[in-house]
């Protein structure tokens, strides 16, 4: 699983997660998503796109980061999520708690 | 009797113990609830109580066998700890001895008489009440394990007569270890050491065998019959398991202390068994009587101060089952009642711990199985219904003891949450095995498994909404939300797509989703209760 941090606006961070996150993918990359995530300052877009695989364990590594930044009152979204992943997140009713957007340009105008 | 009806006897007697065995085992998990329990635990505290219970036992059920399984019964029901179960068993060796003195104890004819009782009590349809079926199955089960033993001791009571046992007993006598190894085989074979030791009292009385030799007999008896509860229950696992162990250790080791003494006696020339009678004036059967009585009052007494070191012991040997461990309380403990408050919120984790297990019912399931389950989803959902029943019964329990009225609603809706959780559990044991029945198709395996991650997800988030925080409750009642629209939109799709799907996989489909549906509202029906206090109006919580 591979991890990429990006600003396609100056105040937006995108967060780029690529592969599959099931138990060896969120192993992977929670640590240092989780610290950058939680302690960002700036809305934060969690991009999908390149998420093949999404297990109950991924769901919820993104639900416990938007829960972090829900406390400090920072804006979340996931975006362009591919269609399995999609389903997986409307089935297990996080597109309930997480706004989801089918594009990255819908997430910014919301963050914005 | 014919060689063929002998067998048939012993067989169907088996049968009928193994039956009688497995059936109390069932109505005693139902019976003994915490009331019957604390009396229990106040017995076996204290050390007097605990050896008349056990006499009691002993005499009247006439085996230690029946004894030690309906022990067993109750230590996997967690009515009584092995600790304080292994003494009463020790006095209960004891007690079937009273009846070898006895002797006048017809157990067939009184087992004759339990059964006219329950059949008319089954012709009153009280096998059918709430309050007595378990009442009326157990003695069922105590009936038939005691024809079960009538049969098996009718079975061998023959024995005495067949002239081969005769000639048998003229070509062994007075060689200690073939004695030994003959009243050990008796004794796997009748299932009891006390009818053996009766046998060879009747056989010392009519001259068949010499006082010596029959003392050797009932030394063998008593190690046969530790043999054979030993293999009796080398089906059990874990704790249960620990009394048949301590069973064979307990006739071991008395016939070992028994036989040091009686050599060291004979050797200091203070006893001579051939002219006991005569120097005594008291009758050889009588005194075999006696020496088959003092070996088990021997190993109950030579065991008292050992009892710490043998359960110990027991607990590396057959230490307690992983099934075991989630069915017993880890928070409520034997006086938590006392103070209902804080008993409230132990009640809380021991139901956060059984919801803990529930992912783990899916994990078969999972497209990709993230963990090797140590106990098998079917062993997992009982032991966690046995911890939610325990817990239902503590529940019980503190309502008798509340005064105050805030405290009793509470407890209310504990038994609320109880429920429900034990609902979820059954529904999830159904959509698990719809669930299996989806992973060959190839219209409905992916729908499947990201419906079990769904549930897996808010199953896994379900202790902590339990226990933890706000955030955690609101964050799954809000993906918890209801699902009736999006199943029916998920159900509808699926139709629409796929014009080859088969009635069985609609069918599938339609069960699929319905319980997908009933878990989740479940899921929210619990949660409901576990914050309606403090959540009055539970909304949603969108970040």
């Amino acid at each position: 699983m591979q991890l990429s941090f990006e600003h396609p606006e100056p105040q937006i961070l995108q967060v780029i997660l690529d592969g599959r996150l099931d138990i060896i993918g969120a192993n992977e990359i929670d640590m240092r998503f989780n610290t950058t995530v939680s302690s960002s300052q700036e809305p934060v877009l969690i991009d999908l796109d390149k998420t093949s695989f999404m297990s109950s364990i991924g769901i919820r590594l993104l639900l416990g980061a938007a829960q972090a930044l829900k406390r400090k009152d920072i804006y979340c979204a996931i975006v362009r999520p591919q269609k399995p992943v999609k389903e997986a997140l409307r089935l297990s009713g996080l597109d309930q708690a997480i706004p989801v957007f089918d594009t990255l340009e819908a997430g910014i105008e919301a963050a914005t | 009797m014919s060689p063929i009806e002998l067998f048939a006897s012993i067989f169907a007697g088996l049968g009928l113990f193994f039956i009688g065995i497995k059936q109390l085992g069932a109505h005693m998990k139902e019976l003994t609830g915490r009331r019957f329990r604390r009396m229990l635990a106040g017995v076996t505290r204290n050390p007097i109580s605990t050896a008349c219970l056990g006499l009691v036992a002993g005499a009247v059920t006439q085996s230690t066998t029946a004894v030690t399984f309906i022990t067993t019964s109750l230590i996997s029901s967690g009515a009584l700890p092995v600790k304080r179960a292994t003494p009463l068993l020790s006095w209960a060796n004891l007690g079937t001895t009273l009846l070898v003195l006895l002797a006048t104890f017809d157990i067939q004819i009184a087992v004759y008489f339990l059964l006219g009782m329950i059949g008319l009590a089954f012709y009153f349809d009280l096998d059918r009440s709430t309050r007595l079926r378990h009442v009326v199955g157990s003695l069922l089960a105590i009936a038939l394990l005691f024809l079960g033993l009538a049969l098996i001791k009718a079975g061998a009571g023959p024995l005495r007569e067949s002239s081969m046992v005769n000639q048998v007993l003229a070509l062994i006598s007075g060689t200690p270890i073939l004695l030994i190894l003959l009243g050990a085989i008796l004794s796997l074979v009748a299932q009891s050491s006390t009818t053996v030791a009766a046998v060879a009292a009747a056989m010392v009385f009519s001259g068949l065998l010499n006082l010596p030799d029959a003392v050797e007999v009932v030394v063998g008896a008593n190690i046969g019959s530790g043999i054979s509860v030993l293999l009796l229950g080398s089906g059990l696992k874990g704790t249960p398991r620990q009394l048949s162990i301590f069973q064979c250790q307990f006739k071991i080791f008395s016939a070992f202390l028994f036989l040091t003494l009686l050599w060291s006696l004979k050797a200091a020339g203070w006893i001579e068994l051939a002219t006991l009678p005569a120097a005594t004036g008291l009758s050889a059967s009588l005194l075999l009587a006696f020496a088959f009585m003092s070996m088990q009052a021997l190993g109950a007494l030579g065991e008292l101060p050992l009892n710490g070191v043998i359960c110990r012991l027991l607990d590396k040997i057959s230490p307690p089952t992983k099934e075991e461990a989630i069915a017993s309380f880890q928070y409520l403990y034997e006086h938590a009642a006392d103070d209902p408050s804080t008993a409230v919120e132990l009640v809380q984790l021991e139901q956060a711990r059984a919801a803990g297990h529930l992912p783990d019912l899916l994990e078969p399931h999972r497209e990709a199985p993230e963990k090797e389950l140590e106990v098998a989803p079917a062993d997992l959902a009982t032991s966690c219904r046995t911890l939610l029943s325990t817990v239902s019964g503590f529940l019980d329990e503190l309502t008798e003891r509340s005064p105050s009225h805030s405290i009793i609603l509470i407890i209310n809706r504990e038994h609320t949450v109880n429920s429900h959780l034990m609902s979820l559990i059954d529904s999830l044991q159904t959509f698990a095995d719809q669930a299996a029945t989806t992973h060959e198709s190839p219209v409905l395996a992916r729908p499947a498994f990201l419906l079990v991650e769904g549930l897996h997800l808010m199953l896994s988030m379900l202790p902590q909404a339990l226990t933890g925080d706000e955030t955690d409750w609101a964050m799954l009642q809000t993906i918890s939300a209801d699902r009736a629209s999006q199943m029916e939109d998920l159900r509808l799709r699926i139709l629409n797509e796929q014009q080859t799907i088969s009635a069985q996989e609609q069918r599938a489909l339609f069960q699929l989703t319905s319980l997908f549906e009933r878990l989740v509202w479940l899921i929210r029906q619990i949660l409901g209760q576990v914050r309606s206090s403090t959540h009055p109006a539970a909304g949603t919580s969108t970040i």
